[in-house]
């Protein structure tokens, strides 16, 4: 099987990109597809800590994501410039994952077979 | 060498990255490549939909994803969940939902994420437009 990296630069709430990228994502881990979840650009609002999604008419992100650990989707990186662009740092976010450099981002980037944006 | 290829098509019928596309899947069957699926995702489904007629003098893409079906027996499968979310149906899920009328173009076919699953994880590529 081919493995797969989903990118998410996208901010929730504005569109649905958030849910559609989180869909397919569990369905690619749901065949044990090996897949990683990345984070970069406004795609890191997605996992603040302090965001109340109902004020918005959404459902909550972060059941929303806790579907990720029962999924064993496990690999989670997070762009650190990007984060630090927007005055975030990894105490904001409501789930674990590793922080990379602009080249750690693309070496792992590139272990991945395919890759799809959200 | 024959390269497999899966399409993911994210983009709005009315937008370039559709029609990007349309001449990516032309262009790779030319160059004798395997186009396994073209999946059509997010608002790539309304590229699906019967009733999207534009003027005369503009391209139809619908029309043009249902010859790439035709002429090359490409599969077209577009996702059921975000079709449901963007009011598209075949007849089969608008009796079941108890709507009064279907709009899926004929040559395209419901499918779930798990067919897009199966397929691109056993492709070479996998291209988004």
């Amino acid at each position: 099987m081919k493995s797969l990296a989903v990118i998410n630069k996208s901010a929730p709430f504005g569109n649905i990109n958030y849910r559609e990228s989180l869909d397919i994502t569990l369905a690619n881990a749901s065949y044990d597809r090996p897949i990683a979840l990345f984070f970069s650009d406004d795609g890191v609002f997605q996992l603040l800590n302090n965001t109340d999604a109902t004020l918005t008419g959404n459902k909550e992100l972060s059941k929303t994501f806790g579907l990720l650990e029962m999924y064993d989707v496990e690999d989670i990186y997070f762009c650190q410039s990007s984060l630090a662009a927007r005055g975030l740092c990894e105490q904001d976010l409501i789930i674990d994952g590793q922080c990379l450099t602009g080249p750690q981002w693309f070496a792992k980037l590139a272990e991945f077979a395919h890759i799809v944006t959200f | 060498m024959t390269t497999s290829f899966v399409l993911l098509i994210n983009s709005d019928v009315n937008s370039q990255g559709s029609f990007s596309g349309y001449q990516f899947a032309n262009e790779l069957i030319a160059q004798g490549h395997q186009l396994k699926q073209v999946f059509f995702y997010q608002a790539g489904v309304n590229n699906t939909n019967a009733l999207i007629s534009p003027a005369s003098d503009e391209v139809n893409m619908v029309s043009r994803w249902q010859a790439l079906n035709s002429e090359h027996q490409v599969e077209l499968v577009s996702c059921v969940a975000a079709s449901l979310r963007r009011g598209i149906v075949d007849s089969e899920l608008a009796s079941e939902q108890k709507f009064e009328h279907f709009n899926l173009a004929s040559g395209f076919r419901l499918g779930g994420l798990g067919e897009f699953v199966d397929a691109s994880s056993s492709s070479d590529r996998l291209v988004q437009f």
